[in-house]
């Protein structure tokens, strides 16, 4: 029974999981305002390697971008392509239409070439961000390349402390890095109860979930996950599906895929994905005279590598075939934005690796914006058919 | 394919061998056109009987453009040097020596001097689709029909799929910079792995600056101990500065050609360009010195005598190529110098930036700073690796320096890096120095993309209104 009443949104009572559920982005997001209504500052941040434990020591709310409901990409359009992907054009559609007013600067980061040329554009055509930094992560995991993300951070962090007139001392970033922690460990939780035959949370649920942690204050969330989780192992579990399904490929920022996948039968059970389980599988560990920004900085850069790490792909396939197998999944349904190279590449490579080895892979293409419902409705029909355990 | 070499992994470079040999030939011969001499089919009929196939495969607009006149001598030189590197690399393979495929923007010398085989995977797709009615179109295909996608960079897919056909060597390992881009990066890791060889990673910084050379210097010494183990031996300090030496003097020539290339009348042509990319990529080897000294002297030529390359009355109109060429039709830049009286100043393939050119020989640690040196700044890797200023900046300067009129961007579809700053280039080197671009849509390499029709047709139309 789900019948914690913890919070109040405007005039209507939810439940941590309900307002987990369904906490809005951007300036609809009733902790936007709260923020700012407190003369607190929020950054945006544009990928996974962003140091977000660094951000919210020094009293700021880390805000992932995203462009969930974006539509068009009209305003986008005059400075990027139609060879550019629609996740990108979309968030600078939403920088251009001014649903990034609330951010007091960016960290963006040369993740991949369609996410690290926003800079440039943004500084240039979107005036309302007064501050912007870009952190370059190498394209590769050994020591050397560590040492420059290092440094990457630690200027960052330098940067961010004298442009935007904050503090941060060592024992803020020791607090910053706990909460972050926790949310991993409540996360994991999270996954845990994903990998029951009878999951009590739907994929679609979870996802909600997972998205609300890089678009809301931290603390905040993890007191709110805390409750959900309670209300989740309060539930039965969900028996009426024809296939546990893993997802994976290029960033999700909504549920409307998983949404689709379940409407047809599947579960979504698990995921490889950068907002996903990849971003809690290591803590931040340091040592009682260590230093916490080299600790955040090992944590980002050595594990569960992004598909723009070169020369790793034997540790994302392993990756993919542990949480796959852990999760007992029946198939995996490997999605990619249209114009998406890294991801393209990966996910037939990924593909062709596990397919021989009895493991069905659907490999997806897709808009940032499902347009092309149909479609996709069909191919997942087809890809649950098969797989099917029912 | 296999039928013109009696190997099916030389199968690409014998028919480059060959085809140098049939332009050799070809411009030897009293023919300023083939209809001099009947056309296609009647000259064919004339040629020795082991030019003949190569003859059918060899574009026709190709063969006219190196038959004028302004356009023999260098047709003659890149003949030589691609039938010399032919030669030269087939007698690496005779003596066993381990093939390293890379990226173009890596300076090879260190692996010239390891005794080592490089192949620029990109000079396989772009040399393949500038000479044969066909392109590389052959080796794409091959990459897609694996299941990966066509928004991929064709001048990866192209070699890469001669690799998959087996239409050149095995691979002993592939060297891959991080930069300018993932579909590149992509490829590479996927042909690492489908031929179960290393992948050496050199990383390329975000920056130009002291600590990204520093890096960057480290970067190459960690190539260079990889290198070394597949060589099984340990680069040599004399060796490296021969062919260090060797890139030095192609430098040299390269930015003399530069600096002739702002004149006006412009001296030099522009159906070469996609070449003078491909010898680039080979600096360090006397081919590359032999080409670029070879243009030089044409182009030096000219320059003395105050002539031009467009037909007599025509105005010219200088052009600066605000990307790249493309590679399939090298006539169309000939069509440009006669239809329009466009002329080719520069682009951002040829773009080498006049400090990073000479590389200090004094010993070992300056070669190899040298070569990051060089790597960093090398046309493209200079442009896409870093912030977009880079790019804007050096086309500011190229539109002031060589006078241009307008920039042609032919953005190719698989440069996301350049479509997300395409607009911030135009308006930034229009509202500095006045200078319009047409930007136009097209692969490099793959001719069904963007017709070689299409383009003169988006020609036609800007220069009527321009």
């Amino acid at each position: 029974m789900e019948n914690t009443r913890t919070k109040k949104i405007g005039e209507v009572k939810m439940t941590a999981l309900e307002e987990l559920k369904k906490l809005p982005s951007r300036e609809k997001n009733p902790y936007i305002k709260e923020w700012k209504a407190d003369g607190r500052k929020i950054v945006g941040f544009t990928c996974h390697y962003a140091p977000k434990e660094i951000i919210n020591a020094a009293g700021i709310f880390p805000y992932r971008l995203e462009a969930r409901g974006t539509k068009e990409t009209g305003l986008a359009d005059v400075y990027y392509h139609r060879f550019n992907c629609t996740y990108s054009r979309c968030i600078l559609q939403e920088g251009l239409s001014g649903g990034y007013e609330f951010l007091d600067g960016l960290c963006f980061l040369n993740g991949c070439e369609q996410i690290r040329r926003l800079y440039e554009v943004w500084e240039e055509a979107v005036p309302t961000t007064d501050y912007q930094y870009m952190v370059t992560v190498p394209h590769s995991i050994y020591d050397e390349g560590f040492e420059w993300y290092k440094e990457e951070i630690f200027r960052f962090k330098e940067d961010m402390v004298s442009n935007l007139s904050v503090r941060l001392a060592n024992s803020d970033l020791r607090s910053s890095i706990d909460v972050y922690n926790e949310s991993k460990r409540l996360l994991k939780e999270l996954y845990e109860l994903r990998k029951a035959d009878n999951p009590p949370i739907s994929g679609t649920e979870a996802m909600k979930i997972i998205l609300a942690a890089d678009i809301m204050p931290r603390d905040k969330y993890n007191a709110l996950l805390k409750k959900a989780l309670k209300q989740i192992k309060s539930r039965d579990g969900i028996k009426d599906y024809k296939a546990r399904i893993m997802i994976g490929g290029s960033p999700l920022d909504d549920t409307q895929l998983i949404e689709i996948i379940e409407s047809l039968g599947g579960i979504v059970v698990t995921d490889t994905l950068c907002g996903g389980s990849r971003n809690f599988q290591e803590f931040v560990e340091v040592e009682k005279d260590g230093d916490p920004l080299a600790a955040i900085a090992r944590c980002y850069y050595y594990s569960n590598p992004c598909p723009r790490m070169l020369g790793h792909f034997e540790s994302r396939i392993q990756y993919t075939e542990k949480i796959a197998k852990e999760a007992n999944v029946d198939g995996i349904i490997l999605q990619r934005v249209v114009f998406c190279d890294n991801h393209a590449v990966e996910n037939t490579m990924i593909a062709d690796e596990l397919e021989p080895k009895g493991i069905p892979v659907l490999n997806l293409e897709r808009e940032h914006m499902l347009t092309d419902v149909g479609r996709l409705r069909t191919r997942i029909e087809a890809f649950i058919e098969r797989i099917s355990r029912r | 394919m296999a039928e013109y070499s009696d190997r099916k992994d030389r199968t690409i470079t014998t028919r480059w061998q060959i085809t140098g040999d049939l332009a050799k030939f070809i411009v030897q011969q009293d023919l300023t056109h083939l209809d001099d001499w009947g056309g296609k089919e009647a000259v064919r009929e004339v040629l020795p009987e082991h030019y003949q196939k190569n003859f059918d495969l060899v574009q026709t607009d190709l063969i006219n453009c190196i038959l004028e006149e302004k356009n023999r001598k260098t047709a003659m030189g890149f003949a030589e040097c691609m039938g010399s590197w032919g030669d030269w690399f087939h007698s690496q393979l005779d003596q066993g020596k381990k093939v390293i495929y890379h990226y173009f923007v890596h300076t090879i010398e260190p692996m010239l001097a390891l005794d080592l085989a490089p192949v620029c995977l990109e000079v396989l797709s772009g040399l393949t689709a500038a000479l044969y009615t066909d392109g590389c179109e052959e080796g794409i295909d091959a990459m897609h029909a694996e299941g990966y996608p066509d928004h991929l960079c064709s001048s990866n897919t192209g070699g890469a799929g001669y690799l998959l056909k087996g239409y050149v060597p095995q691979p002993a390992a592939f060297l891959k910079g991080t930069t300018p881009c993932d579909p590149s990066n992509r490829v590479y890791e996927y042909l690492a792995r489908k031929f179960n060889v290393p992948l050496i990673v050199v990383e390329t910084p975000y920056y130009m600056n002291e600590r990204a050379l520093k890096y960057l210097t480290g970067e190459m010494k960690r190539m260079i101990g990889k290198l070394e183990k597949i060589a099984g031996k340990k680069l040599d300090e004399d060796k490296l500065r021969e062919y260090v030496k060797l890139s030095n003097e192609t430098g040299e020539y390269i930015l003399k050609i530069q600096e002739l290339r702002k004149l006006v009348p412009c001296p030099d042509t522009g159906w070469h360009r996609p070449a003078d990319t491909i010898f680039t990529a080979q600096m360090g080897t006397p081919f590359s010195r032999d080409y670029f000294k070879g243009l030089y002297e044409i182009v030096k030529e000219r320059a003395d005598k105050g002539q031009g390359v467009i037909p007599e009355g025509k105005k010219e109109v200088r052009l600066a190529w605000g990307y790249t060429w493309e590679c399939f039709d090298l006539p169309f830049f000939n069509w440009l110098e006669n239809k329009h009286g466009a002329i080719y100043t520069e682009d951002c393939l040829t773009l080498f930036p006049m400090d990073y050119a000479m590389i200090d020989t004094t010993n070992m640690e300056t070669m190899i700073e040298g070569l990051a040196q060089r790597l960093m700044q090398v046309p493209m890797a200079r442009q896409a690796m870093s912030w977009s200023d880079t790019w804007i900046n050096d086309f500011v300067d190229v539109a002031r320096a060589y006078k241009v009129d307008a920039l042609a961007i032919g953005g190719h579809m698989a440069c996301k890096h350049f479509w997300a700053l395409n607009k911030l280039l135009t308006d930034k080197v229009k509202e500095k120095t006045g200078v319009p671009a047409l930007r136009f849509e097209m692969d490099m390499m793959d001719k069904r993309f963007t017709s070689p029709a299409e383009l003169k047709r988006i020609m036609d139309d800007f220069f009527a209104t321009f």
